[in-house]
C-alpha cells in the first residue's frame, strides 16, 4: 500500500528555485511542475501511511521558502492489484 | 511486463497532472509528466480519419504510454479529437491477436472447423496450398486481395506489386472504394489527375464554408475546429450545412439546408443556373482554362446485370439495372415531357464514364429546367419546413456562390461519394466552382475530404485499386504498363491489361464462384460491404479460402478460414497521406505482441512461396482483350525473364522485394535513432524494407506531378509532413495555380495539366455528333450532369429512407474504438435515429427495440428519438460501426456506375417493434 | 480492481499458449467462430442490442473519472442533453465551466490551455476560450453505464482508484484566477 499526494505549493517568485531544491531534499518528495510566473509548484509525495503523509505535508509547510502548501490529490495504490505481466 | 518502478513513476506523474489540473494550472509544454521517468516522445500521425492530425507519442521503452496533439503540426496545432487521444489505448485491447488461427478438424484445415492456433509456417502452408489449387483451376483472376485506405504507403505498395507484378492479377481493391472512389472519378474526369487542388489553409483564407453531405463536426473534428475558430472570430464568415438530416455540423452553421436524398444533383444545377442567368460566370477564367462536357444518362445503378443471385424480394430493384421508368422529376430534369411515360433501357451501364465536349450554350440549355420552383419542391427534405423558407435558403446559397467578392470552399465526404451518382455530384461541385473562377485559388475551391488515414496516400497515390498503378497510372494504358514494368524490372507484358474486380464485385465474384481465394488486409469488408447477407453466405458456404489479417478479431475474422495477427499502428514503420496531399511518416515505437507481424512482412514472406514458373507462364484471363495480347490469356514471360537474369525457380520475393537496389538500404539506419523494425527483425534481414520500398515507389511520381521527398526528409525535426508535389524541397499548397505550382508553365496563370482523359469528341446534350477527338491539354472540364432518381426509394411496403454513416466516437467498423472504454461508453451501440412522430406511428418509443428491415435483410436496433441527429420525418439513420447492429445486411449494393462506389446513404426500409415472440421465432436467423 | 472481468473467450484468445505445437495434437478443441470478436454469436443470427443507460447525473452529482492518461481530455461526468446543442451564441459548457476560480462544488474550470490560440497567437492568453476549442464535444464525451466489451490493458498512468479530491482544504490564496497566468512555460 502506497499513498501518493499531489501537493500545491505557493512560494515567492524570486525564491522558486530554492524552494524547489528544498522540496526535493525531503524524503519521498518530487517536484513535477514549476510555474515561475505565479510562484507555484506541484509536488508529489509518496508515503507508506496516512500518518507519514500528514507529517510530510507539515514538513513542507514549515520550509522557510514555502508560503503555503495544500494537499490537492490523494491516491492509494494497492500493490496486490497491479497487473503482474503475462 | 511493466516493472514496478515504472508503474510508480506513472502513478506519480498522474497524481501531479491531476493535482495541477484540478486547481486550474496548465501542464507546461516543456515539462510533460514522464519526461523524467524515461519516457521518450516522437512525432507520429493519427490512426483514424483522413484529416491526418499530427500527434506526439510517448513510450516507456516497451509500451505506448501517452499521446497528445503535436503543436508543431499545422494540420491540428496541438489539438486532437477524442479518438485522437485514444491512439495509445487502441494498441492494448486484451484480445489482440497474437498467433495465426485456422479453422481445423482433426489436425487438418477444415472449412467447417473451429479456430485453432497454428504457427506462421503452417498458416502460410495452407494459404499457399489453397492459392495454388484455385490459381491452377481458374488462373489469376480467381485470387485477390482486399486492401485498405488504412494501409501504410509501403504496405499498399508491396501488396500492389505482389498482386499485379507477381501474380498478374488485378484483383486488388481497397475499402477506400467505399469511401472516395467517386471523388477520384470526379477528379480524373474534371481535371485529368487525382486529388484536390487546394489544401486546409483554405479554411483560414476563405470567408464561406459549405458542407455537402459532410458532418464535419463529428467526422473531421479538428478541421471543424479550424472552421469554428474562423466563424467565431469573424461575423462575415458564413457556414452552410447541406444535409439530409440535422447533425452536429448544423450547431455552428449559419444556415442548415435539409434536402431530400439524391436531390443534391438538382441543387447544384439550380446554383449553376443562377450563376449563368445572373451573368456571374467568371468569363476570363472559364475562357482561358475550361471546356464544357457531358455524358450519357442511361447508366444504370452499378448493380448486377442479372437477377440470378437476387433474393426474390430483390428482383424488383435489380431490374432497374436494365430498364428505368423515369419519374416525373427526372423527366423534367432531363428535358423530357413530364406527362409522357419514359421507359429507358440502361444502355450505357458498361460505358457510364464516356463523355464528350459540348458548348456553353448547350450547358445553359441543360440547366434551364432547374428553376427555383422545380428544385425547391423536389429537394425540400423536411416535410415540416415551409417551402417558402426553404426557397429562401436555396437562394441565399446561390448568392454566396455567385458573389464575386466572396471566397467559397465546398467540403464533402460520404454524402456525395457514397451516391449512386457520386461521380456526377462531385463534378457538379467543380462545375459551380469553375464557372465562378473559385477553384485552385487560396480560400477558394471544391474539396473532397477523405475518411481514412491514407485513402489518399496509399489507396489512391500508390494505386491499390483494380484498375490502377502508382502515380495515377492505369493497367488499361499500354504506356503506363510499360513504364511500370520498367521501374519494376519486369519483362514486357507481365502486367495484366484487364481491369480487375472492384471490392463490391469481388464479393459478387465470391458468390458466383469466379473468386476463390481472398486475402483481406487492414480492413473489415464483411461488415463494411452493403447487402452483406449474400457475401457472408458465399464466404461460409462455398468452396473458397478466406484469409483475414488484422490486429483484433473482427466480424470478417469470424467469416474467415484463416486469421493472421497483424502489427498495430505504432508497432511498425509507416507513412500515411492525408486529404490535403500531406505525406507523413512515423517510426516504429514499440514491438508487436506475441507473434503478430507487420502486413509488410506478411506480404514479403508469402511472396517467397512462389517461383516465377508458377506465376509467369501462360495464364488464362477470361474476357481479356487488349492490343498485343491474345484474347483471354496472358502470355508466358518466362523466356524474357531469363534474359533479364531471372530463372524459372527464382522466387517472387527476390524479384519484387529483395532486389539488389532494395538490399542497398541498410538496416539499422541512422534515421531510426535506435527505434526497432519488426519487419526487418522478423524477416532476419539487414536491409530496411520500409525505406527501400518507399524510395522505389517515389520513382513513379517524380516528374509525373506526384513528387515526394526522400524518406529521411520526412523524419527531420522541422518537418511535419509535406504536401506533394514536393519540388526542390518545397511543398505545393495550390495546384494548377502558377503562383504556387511548379508544374504550371511560366506565365500561364492557371494550367489544369492533369493528363488523363484529355482528348474528346464533340457533341450535343444527347450524343456525340463529331467523333473526331481534339486535345484539351491544360483545361479543366465543366460537366453538365442531370438529376436522376436513386436506385431504390421508399414506397408502400418499405416506407422510410435509411441512411448509414459514422459517429464521432467510433471509427470505421469500430474494431479499434470499441475497445477503448471511454469511447465505448460514450456510444455503446448503434442507435436507430428516427423522428418522434414516425416512431409513435409504429408504436415505438425511445429505447425500444425495433426491427429495421429491407428487401435484403433485417437487424434490430434501439430507438433514439432525441440525441445528436434529429432526423426529419420519413428518414432514419443507423450508424454502421456496430458489429452487432449489422446494418449492412439491410443496405443496397447499388454503386455509382462510373466510380463503383456503393451508395450507403439511400435505400428503403420499414421499421416495426420487436415483440417478445420474435426472439425465438425470427430473432436467431435472418 | 482495475482489471475488468473479461468476457469469456476473449481471455482464451489473449492467453493462448505461445508455443506452436498444439496444432499437431489431433482433436485439439478450437474456438468456435461464434466466440471470437466483440459480439457473440453467428454472423447469420440477428443480435439484440442491450438497452443504453446514459449517465443523466446532474452536474456535480457524480464524481470525476480519471483520464486514461494525463493528456486525455476528461470525460463529462454528467448528462448533457439539457445543455445541447452548442451554438454560435449559446454554449452552456463554457457558461458553467468558464469560471476564473473554482470553489468547493464549482464546475471544473476550463484550463488555461484553452485560452491560448496555438495557431494564430501562441504567445498570449486570451480572455475568451479560443474558437478552435469552442466545440467542446469534439474532445469531451458524455458517458453511459455500458461496461467495456473487452478489457483494455492500457494502464500506464491511470493511477489506481479514483482520487480523493481535497479541494476543500485548499486555502483561497492558493487558488488560481485563470486570467492571472502568463503563458507559463516549464
Amino acid at each position: 500500500m502506497r499513498h501518493y499526494s499531489g501537493i500545491l505549493v505557493l512560494t515567492e517568485m524570486d525564491c522558486l528555485d530554492r524552494c524547489r531544491a528544498q522540496l526535493e531534499e525531503l524524503p519521498g518528495v518530487e517536484v513535477h511542475y514549476c510555474y515561475p510566473d505565479s510562484g507555484r509548484i506541484i509536488a508529489v509525495q509518496e508515503t507508506e501511511t496516512v500518518g507519514d503523509q500528514e507529517e510530510g505535508l507539515q514538513r513542507i509547510q514549515r520550509l522557510p521558502t514555502v508560503t503555503m502548501a495544500a494537499l490537492v490529490e490523494h491516491r492509494i495504490d494497492d500493490e496486490e492489484d497491479l497487473p503482474g505481466g503475462k | 511486463m511493466r516493472n514496478e518502478l515504472s508503474r510508480r513513476e506513472f502513478v506519480k506523474a498522474s497524481v501531479a497532472a491531476a493535482a495541477a489540473l484540478s486547481v486550474g494550472l496548465p501542464l507546461p509544454a516543456g515539462a510533460k509528466p514522464g519526461d523524467r521517468e524515461g519516457w521518450s516522445w516522437d512525432k507520429g500521425v493519427c490512426r483514424f480519419c483522413g484529416v491526418g492530425c499530427g500527434i506526439q507519442v510517448a513510450t516507456d521503452g516497451e509500451r505506448v504510454v501517452a499521446v497528445k496533439g503535436d503543436p508543431e503540426n499545422p494540420v491540428n496545432r496541438g489539438l486532437l479529437c477524442v479518438k485522437g487521444y485514444a491512439n495509445a489505448q487502441i494498441h492494448y485491447g486484451a484480445d489482440r491477436l497474437e498467433k495465426p488461427l485456422m479453422r481445423m478438424k482433426d489436425g487438418e484445415f477444415h472449412k467447417k472447423g473451429d479456430f485453432v492456433p497454428v504457427s506462421w509456417d503452417r498458416a502460410f502452408d495452407e494459404m499457399e496450398r489453397q492459392f495454388k489449387r484455385f490459381d491452377r483451376e481458374q488462373g489469376p483472376t480467381a485470387v485477390g486481395i482486399m486492401g485498405s485506405g488504412q494501409y501504410t504507403v509501403q504496405e499498399g505498395y508491396a501488396a500492389v506489386k505482389l498482386t499485379k507484378a507477381g501474380w498478374r492479377s488485378n484483383n486488388i481493391d481497397p475499402n477506400a472504394r467505399h469511401c472516395m472512389a467517386s471523388a477520384v472519378a470526379g477528379f480524373m474526369q474534371s481535371f485529368g489527375i487525382d486529388e484536390p487542388s487546394g489544401c486546409y489553409d483554405d479554411i483560414e483564407l476563405t470567408d464561406t464554408v459549405v458542407t455537402w453531405g459532410a458532418n464535419m463536426a463529428e467526422m473531421h473534428p479538428m478541421l471543424w475546429a479550424r472552421v469554428a475558430d474562423r466563424r467565431l472570430g469573424d461575423d462575415e464568415y458564413r457556414v452552410v450545412n447541406l444535409t439530409t438530416f440535422r447533425n452536429r455540423t448544423s450547431d455552428l452553421a449559419d444556415t442548415e439546408i435539409v434536402i431530400a436524398p439524391q436531390t443534391d444533383l438538382a441543387v447544384w444545377n439550380y446554383i449553376a443556373r443562377e450563376i449563368v442567368e445572373r451573368d456571374a460566370v467568371d468569363r476570363e477564367f472559364v475562357d482561358e482554362n475550361c471546356v464544357f462536357a457531358t455524358g450519357p444518362y442511361d447508366i444504370g445503378y452499378g448493380m448486377r446485370p442479372t437477377d440470378e443471385y437476387a433474393f426474390e424480394a430483390e428482383e424488383e430493384i435489380q431490374k432497374r439495372e436494365e430498364v428505368v421508368v423515369l419519374t416525373r422529376a427526372e423527366a423534367i430534369a432531363q428535358r423530357k415531357d413530364p406527362d409522357q411515360r419514359h421507359v429507358v433501357p440502361q444502355e450505357n451501364a458498361d460505358s457510364a464514364g464516356k463523355h464528350w465536349l459540348i458548348s456553353f450554350e448547350e450547358l445553359r440549355r441543360a440547366l434551364e429546367p432547374y428553376t427555383l420552383d422545380f428544385v425547391a419542391e423536389l429537394a425540400k427534405g423536411d416535410p415540416e419546413e415551409d417551402l417558402g423558407a426553404f426557397k429562401e435558403k436555396l437562394r441565399e446559397l446561390a448568392d454566396l456562390y455567385a458573389d464575386p467578392d466572396r471566397k467559397v470552399v465546398s467540403y464533402w465526404t460520404m454524402g456525395f461519394n457514397q451516391h449512386s451518382r457520386g461521380t456526377w455530384v462531385n463534378e457538379q461541385a467543380y462545375m459551380v466552382h469553375l464557372l465562378t473562377g473559385k477553384q485552385a485559388k487560396p480560400g477558394n475551391g471544391a474539396f473532397s475530404l477523405t475518411g481514412q488515414p491514407s485513402a489518399c496516400g496509399t489507396a489512391r497515390e500508390v494505386g491499390t485499386f483494380a484498375h490502377r498503378l502508382p502515380a495515377d497510372m492505369v493497367v488499361g494504358n499500354p504506356e503506363h504498363r510499360k513504364r511500370s514494368e520498367e521501374i519494376w524490372k519486369l519483362p514486357p507484358k507481365t502486367l495484366n491489361p484487364k481491369v480487375g474486380s472492384h471490392i463490391t464485385k469481388m464479393m459478387r465474384d465470391l458468390e458466383d464462384g469466379s473468386l476463390r481465394w481472398l486475402w483481406v488486409q487492414v480492413t473489415n469488408p464483411f461488415q463494411s460491404t452493403a447487402n452483406a447477407n449474400h457475401w457472408i453466405q458465399a464466404a461460409r458456404e462455398m468452396d473458397n479460402f478466406i484469409v483475414v489479417a488484422d490486429v483484433y478479431p473482427t466480424l470478417s475474422s469470424k467469416v474467415a478460414d484463416l486469421i493472421l495477427p497483424a502489427a498495430m499502428h505504432f508497432e511498425k514503420w509507416g507513412a500515411y497521406g492525408n486529404s490535403e496531399r500531406r505525406t507523413q511518416l512515423w517510426r516504429q515505437q514499440v514491438l508487436p505482441p506475441g507473434e503478430a507481424r507487420s502486413d509488410l512482412w506478411q506480404v514479403m514472406e508469402f511472396s517467397k512461396r512462389f517461383t516465377l514458373k508458377e506465376v509467369w507462364g501462360e495464364q488464362p484471363v477470361p474476357g481479356l482483350e487488349a492490343e498485343g495480347f491474345e484474347a483471354g490469356k496472358l502470355p508466358s514471360v518466362l523466356s524474357a525473364a531469363k534474359t533479364m537474369g531471372y530463372g524459372p525457380e527464382t522466387s517472387l520475393y527476390d524479384v519484387l522485394f529483395a532486389t539488389e537496389a532494395n538490399r542497398a538500404f541498410e538496416w539499422p539506419d541512422p534515421v531510426a535513432e535506435g527505434h526497432a523494425n519488426c519487419t526487418a527483425e522478423a524477416a532476419g534481414i539487414d536491409w530496411f524494407p520500409e525505406k527501400a520500398l518507399f524510395q522505389e515507389y517515389v520513382r513513379f511520381g517524380r516528374d509525373h506531378y506526384h513528387d515526394l521527398a526522400d524518406f529521411d526528409v520526412y523524419y527531420r525535426d522541422d518537418v511535419r509532413g509535406l504536401r506533394w508535389p514536393v519540388r526542390n524541397g518545397e511543398e505545393t499548397r495550390w495546384r494548377f495555380n502558377g503562383e504556387y505550382d511548379p508544374y504550371v508553365k511560366k506565365g500561364a496563370g492557371f494550367e489544369f495539366y492533369g493528363p488523363a482523359l484529355k482528348s474528346l469528341p464533340r457533341g450535343d446534350l444527347d450524343e456525340i455528333t463529331d467523333p473526331e477527338k481534339r486535345s484539351l491539354a491544360g483545361k479543366a472540364k465543366i460537366f453538365f450532369r442531370p438529376y436522376a432518381a436513386p436506385a431504390e426509394s421508399p414506397g408502400e411496403e418499405y416506407d422510410l429512407w435509411l441512411s448509414t454513416g459514422r459517429v464521432l466516437e467510433h471509427w470505421h467498423s469500430g474494431t479499434m474504438t470499441r475497445r477503448v472504454p471511454e469511447l465505448h461508453s460514450a456510444m455503446p451501440t448503434a442507435l436507430l435515429y428516427i423522428h418522434r412522430e414516425d416512431a409513435k406511428a409504429r408504436n415505438l418509443e425511445r429505447g425500444d427495440l425495433a426491427w429495421v428491415e429491407s428487401r435484403r435483410g433485417k437487424i434490430q436496433a434501439r430507438v433514439e428519438t432525441e440525441g445528436r441527429n434529429p432526423v426529419p420525418r420519413g428518414l432514419v439513420f443507423v450508424p454502421w460501426f456496430d458489429e452487432g447492429v449489422f446494418i449492412n445486411k439491410v443496405t443496397l449494393d447499388a454503386t455509382c456506375p462510373i466510380s463503383k462506389e456503393t451508395d450507403f446513404k439511400k435505400c428503403a426500409v420499414r421499421v416495426r417493434p420487436v415483440r417478445g415472440s420474435d426472439e425465438s421465432s425470427e430473432g436467431r436467423r435472418s | 480492481m482495475r482489471r475488468l472481468v473479461a468476457v469469456g473467450t476473449m481471455v482464451i484468445l489473449a492467453t493462448w499458449p505461445a508455443t506452436g505445437a498444439e496444432e499437431k495434437a489431433k482433436g485439439e478443441k478450437g474456438i468456435p467462430p461464434e466466440g471470437i470478436s466483440l459480439v457473440e454469436g453467428s454472423v447469420f443470427e440477428v443480435y439484440t442490442p442491450p438497452p443504453v443507460s446514459w449517465n443523466e447525473a446532474y452536474p456535480g452529482e457524480a464524481p470525476l473519472q480519471d483520464p486514461a492518461h494525463p493528456e486525455m481530455p476528461p470525460v463529462i461526468p454528467h448528462g448533457v442533453q439539457d445543455f445541447l446543442p452548442l451554438e454560435l451564441d449559446a454554449n452552456f459548457c463554457v457558461g458553467c465551466h468558464g469560471i476564473e476560480e473554482a470553489e468547493e462544488g464549482d464546475p471544473t474550470p476550463i484550463p488555461e490551455s484553452h485560452y491560448v490560440d496555438n495557431r494564430n497567437a501562441p504567445e498570449k492568453t486570451k480572455e475568451e476560450i479560443v474558437g478552435s476549442r469552442y466545440y467542446c464535444l469534439s474532445c469531451h464525451v458524455a458517458q453511459s453505464e455500458a461496461e467495456p466489451l473487452v478489457e483494455n490493458e492500457f494502464d500506464p498512468v491511470k493511477a489506481g482508484p479514483p482520487s480523493e479530491k481535497a479541494s476543500e482544504e485548499i486555502p483561497w490564496q492558493l487558488r488560481m484566477p485563470l486570467a492571472c497566468f502568463g503563458h507559463s512555460g516549464g
